[in-house]
């Protein structure tokens, strides 16, 4: 990626429209939501646009709502490590296959994605649900005698975003291990490391910016998953997007939802704020 | 009646848009092509989809878009997402009516969205009963909200005595179910927190029920109509607040369910609203008549087993469905939803920690 | 000592190795010498255990490799891309294959900076892979592959991405300190030059077989196919059948060959080699001595490449050959045209296989 170019070069103003929209588009409504979330709110008014902390203090002054932020970052973290688990093996597998099928598997890996989320979530309704395939097998197999509650539950939604989410952990890995050259891992087992030796010291660390960019993209998906967490995890599995989304659409406070918004932008950003500050540029994989 | 069904409202947002584009361009096209068409006048009304939707459409707009010579556009989404999409409008909207009900008709009002309904233009609202009525909106039917149950487990005359508190009882632990805050939680709250004798500000009875409920007796809190229905024909909830409606349509599949209009039970009703600041008012004033007229409200009964809510209408025999007997009507719940909605944020920040967190 | 014993490798219907046998001698320098798709480095990772032979049987030491994984073999291996680990500086690269075999940190110390000075990198030890040159990279691959003492050192085209100045420098290098070491090695290159200057004995491979091994003169002198004759040096192949000691072309030109040469040969398809610096200008004596019409002449510094049509009994122009003619200062070189006498000895005709005998 060229980075240095002169900030004034010619080429430059070409991509002003393009900037133009963007600010327009993007940086104008996330003005908006800061603006709103120092805005004072008023039941049936929304708000009287008196300047107020109190949206801010209501949200991180409550050990409820900082609950609910630590039960979301608890739920990204499990997802991310699934995903990881879960991802690298099939990554691994992808991107040092000699298979001539290997382009069509690459393409297996972004079908789900093709499919809408609705869909996929009804797909595990089917599996989890109290009459659902995996409680029948069980009954069947004698090992319950009652059908499980699955759905509804933290398990439901961390299976169904780690199905989801699982494509944007292998994509970067494929592009990171894809990178690597074998005969790096060849060096190391000529220089008598074993198999498992020679992946731990020096494959997995040379993948890290590709663990590293994938489980940035999916712990923030996974964060601010709005409709998955609705409909497998119901009304009781409560994260910050829920929260955000109900006072935006349930009881109108703009302003507290905003707020919300704005805090969980805040997390996002200082996260990849963080990836670009301590990953070196070069590992970066940008 | 469905309420929230698919939560991806960005797309649906953006499609939503395409399509309302695609419409303006074959209006352009159809004015520059032909004469006739050109008298014809854009309307735009907001419903949720689906079967709901299709009935709107059929039984209501296209009837009434032929006698007035309309071009019909409609704007169908999740209910949570109408007034936000009304709101950001706010000024310009594109809607000329929107179909409203329970504390969203409140918000509305209280918001500004909607106008006064003319009585000289809109003259059926006056034959709605008044406790279905006020300045702004009608119910063109109601939807009975009661309390659903598995007639193995209970009596009706057992659950007709004991009331929503029969949701508590340890009988049915773990097989139990309310609406969350955001679906029809909030309207169930406010009727039996009425029949408590409490004050809208004074949620206490109510949230003391709801609690015992979810924490106490294993209850699931329902998100939908769907996650309703198939939580009853599946059998993993024997009991819980419902729809009668629904409960007539699982009863025709052979469920073993029945359901009493228990003291706070809620006489839900829906209807059509005039958008404020459109160019011409006058169009939806008289749909919304249309809404209200005898026809309009027998077909929609007829095929949702809903209840009609004008005063005197012969109801036909073959529609019991559609019939409530008058003393029923003492146990309901008559909420002032421009009341609820004041405390609509509190009582959803009470609702996420005392019930569902 | 390694012994590849008829080692044969497939990769679905294509053969890359065929039947190789190779018994490489302690401290000996084996090249494996041959174009791109020859079976070379398969060959060489066959060795060090990336690839299981099909066929055959591999031992070294005396001990045989089956189901000997790549890390119990003692070797060490320098790749064409360095292969260094980007993540580990210089020192923590050499000191790899230390640490894993458990050495105490001082010694491990001790060798890393004996190997850097070995491959000229002292003070480069706190410094990243990306930081060094090309050369740099090899010597660090070098200095890593060394500091472990293995018993066999397998280099697959270590010094192809590098220029040609820093390749002649480096390949002197390592041969010295292989002598040094004594170390086995086996080296894989595409480089004729590179080959003959650093090795006790060339395999020369084509299409997965071993067509030649022998010391650098005896390859260059006494090819035994067209493939190697022409694969190493220029050399003039004529056409043609071996009667006794007479090669006869099929347009007539008849050369002695020395009997000691044509003992190996029956009858069938035969070439005859004549390297173009064999070829004398001007009256012998004794030999084979031609008349030839000068064809085409190519000025190239130290010699100029003529090309000769030889006159047959009868007189006509037979089969063309290529003769070197060094050129000396205020010396005319042969023009076009010229009518010229030329010799070469029956020694300097080598009569070779046209393909490698199975």
């Amino acid at each position: 990626m060229a980075s240095k170019a002169p900030l004034m070069s010619h080429s430059c103003w070409l991509t002003a429209p393009s900037i133009a929209v963007i600010a327009a588009v993007l940086v104008a409504p996330l003005g908006l939501m800061l603006l709103f979330s120092f805005w004072e709110f008023v039941p049936g008014k929304i708000t009287n646009y008196a300047l107020t902390f109190e949206n801010y203090r209501r949200f991180l002054g409550d050990a409820f709502y900082l609950g609910v932020i630590a039960k979301t970052v608890q739920l990204g973290v499990t997802v991310t490590v699934l995903s990881l688990v879960l991802g690298y093996p099939v990554a691994f597998f992808l991107a040092r296959t000699k298979s001539r099928l290997q382009p069509l598997l690459v393409y297996l890996v972004f079908v789900p994605m093709m499919i809408s989320l609705v869909v996929r979530a009804y797909g595990w309704m089917v599996l989890l649900g109290y009459n659902g395939v995996v409680n029948a097998v069980l009954l069947r197999l004698g090992v319950i005698d009652m059908p499980l509650r699955m759905l509804n539950s933290v398990t439901a939604v961390v299976l169904g975003l780690v199905e989801v989410l699982l494509p944007f952990m292998v994509v970067p890995l494929i592009a990171v291990l894809k990178d690597i050259p074998p005969s790096v891992e060849e060096a190391a087992r000529a220089l008598g490391a074993a198999p498992a030796q020679a992946f731990f010291k020096v494959t997995l660390p040379l993948s890290v910016p590709g663990i590293i960019s994938g489980s940035l993209i999916v712990f923030s998906l996974a964060i601010t998953a709005y409709a998955l967490p609705a409909l497998l995890g119901g009304a009781q599995v409560k994260m910050i997007s829920a929260i955000a989304y109900d006072s935006m659409l349930v009881s109108y406070n703009w302003p507290f939802s905003s707020a919300v918004g704005m805090v969980m932008v805040v997390v996002s950003s200082a996260l990849i704020y963080g990836y670009l500050r301590f990953v070196p540029q070069k590992a970066q994989g940008l | 009646m469905t309420v929230s069904r698919s939560p991806t409202f960005g797309s649906q947002a953006l499609s939503r848009r395409a399509f309302t584009a695609a419409g303006a361009a074959s209006v352009a096209m159809s004015f520059c092509g032909r004469g006739a068409r050109a008298r014809e006048t854009a309307f735009t009304i907001m419903t949720v989809g689906g079967t709901w939707g299709d009935a709107i459409r059929k039984i209501i707009a296209e009837p009434f878009a032929k006698a007035h010579n309309l071009r019909l556009t409609f704007d169908n989404r999740p209910n949570a997402q109408q007034l936000a999409a009304l709101q950001a409008s706010r000024g310009q909207p594109t809607i000329d009516t929107i179909e409203l009900g329970g504390p969203r008709m409140g918000q509305a009002i209280a918001l500004g969205l909607i106008s006064k309904i003319d009585q000289a233009l809109a003259p059926n609202i006056k034959r709605v009963f008044p406790v279905l009525r006020n300045d702004y909106w009608a119910a063109r039917s109601i939807a009975p909200w009661v309390l659903s149950f598995d007639k193995r487990v209970f009596s009706k005359e057992e659950v007709e005595q004991r009331g929503w508190s029969i949701l508590t009882d340890p009988k049915v632990k773990g097989r139990v179910a309310i609406p969350n805050f955001g679906w029809m939680g909030e309207v169930w709250l406010n009727s039996v927190n009425q029949a408590a004798g409490a004050r809208y500000d004074q949620l206490d009875p109510a949230f003391a029920l709801a609690r015992k409920v979810t924490k106490e007796n294993g209850g699931v809190v329902m998100i939908s109509n769907d996650q309703g229905m198939k939580l009853f024909s599946t059998g993993e909830i024997v009991v819980a607040p419902f729809w009668s409606g629904r409960t007539l349509e699982l009863q025709r599949k052979n469920l073993p369910l029945n359901f009493a209009l228990v003291r706070g039970w809620s006489p839900y009703g829906f209807g059509f609203s005039v958008v404020a600041g459109r160019a011409n008012p006058d169009l939806a004033q008289k749909m919304v008549d249309f809404s209200l007229s005898d026809e309009a409200q027998l077909a929609f009964a007829r095929g949702f087993a809903y209840v009609p809510t004008l005063q005197g209408l012969e109801i036909p025999s073959d529609m019991p469905d559609s019939r409530i007997a008058p003393a029923a009507f003492d146990l309901a719940a008559n909420l002032d939803y421009s009341e609820v909605v004041k405390y609509s944020d509190a009582s959803l920040e009470r609702w996420n920690k005392e019930v569902v967190g | 000592m390694i012994q590849l014993e008829t080692i044969g490798k497939r990769f679905g219907d294509f053969e890359a190795v065929r039947s190789v046998s190779l018994t490489i001698g302690e401290g000996e320098f084996v090249s494996l010498l041959g174009p791109s798709g020859c079976g070379k480095t398969t060959t060489l990772r066959i060795v060090a255990g990336f690839e299981t032979p099909s066929s055959g049987r591999l031992l070294i030491g005396g001990r045989d490799m089956t189901g000997v994984p790549v890390e119990r073999r003692g070797l060490s291996m320098v790749f064409q891309n360095y292969a260094l680990f980007p993540h580990l500086s210089v020192f923590e690269n050499v000191a790899f294959g230390l640490k894993l075999k458990r050495i105490a940190k001082p010694e491990i110390e001790e060798r890393v900076r004996k190997a850097l000075d070995q491959v000229g990198l002292v003070g480069f030890d706190g410094r990243s892979p990306r930081q060094l040159s090309g050369g740099q990279q090899q010597r660090v691959s070098l200095a890593r592959a060394l500091v472990v003492n293995p018993s066999v050192l397998l280099m697959d085209e270590p010094l192809s991405n590098l220029d040609l100045k820093l390749r002649e420098q480096l390949r002197s290098e390592i041969r010295s300190l292989q002598r040094s070491l004594g170390i086995t090695a086996i080296y894989v290159t595409h480089d004729q030059d590179e080959a003959m200057a650093m090795s006790d004995r060339i395999a020369v491979m084509n299409a997965g077989r071993i067509e030649q091994v022998g010391a650098a003169r005896d390859i260059y002198e006494r090819p035994r196919t067209t493939f190697v004759a022409s694969f190493i040096g220029q050399c003039n192949l004529l056409p043609g059948t071996l009667e006794g000691t007479r090669f006869r072309t099929p347009r007539g030109l008849t050369m002695d060959v020395e009997a000691a040469a044509t003992s190996s040969f029956e009858r069938g398809d035969i070439r005859l080699a004549i390297r173009p610096e064999t070829i004398h200008f001007g009256e012998v004596a004794a030999g084979n001595r031609l008349t030839a019409r000068v064809a085409d002449v190519v000025y190239l510094g130290d010699i100029a490449q003529v090309t000769v049509a030889p006159l047959n009994a009868g007189g006509a122009e037979a089969e063309p050959l290529v003769a070197a003619w060094r050129t000396l200062r205020g010396q005319a070189t042969p023009a076009v045209g010229d009518r010229i006498s030329l010799a070469v000895a029956p020694a300097d005709c080598v009569p070779v296989f046209e393909r490698a005998p199975d």
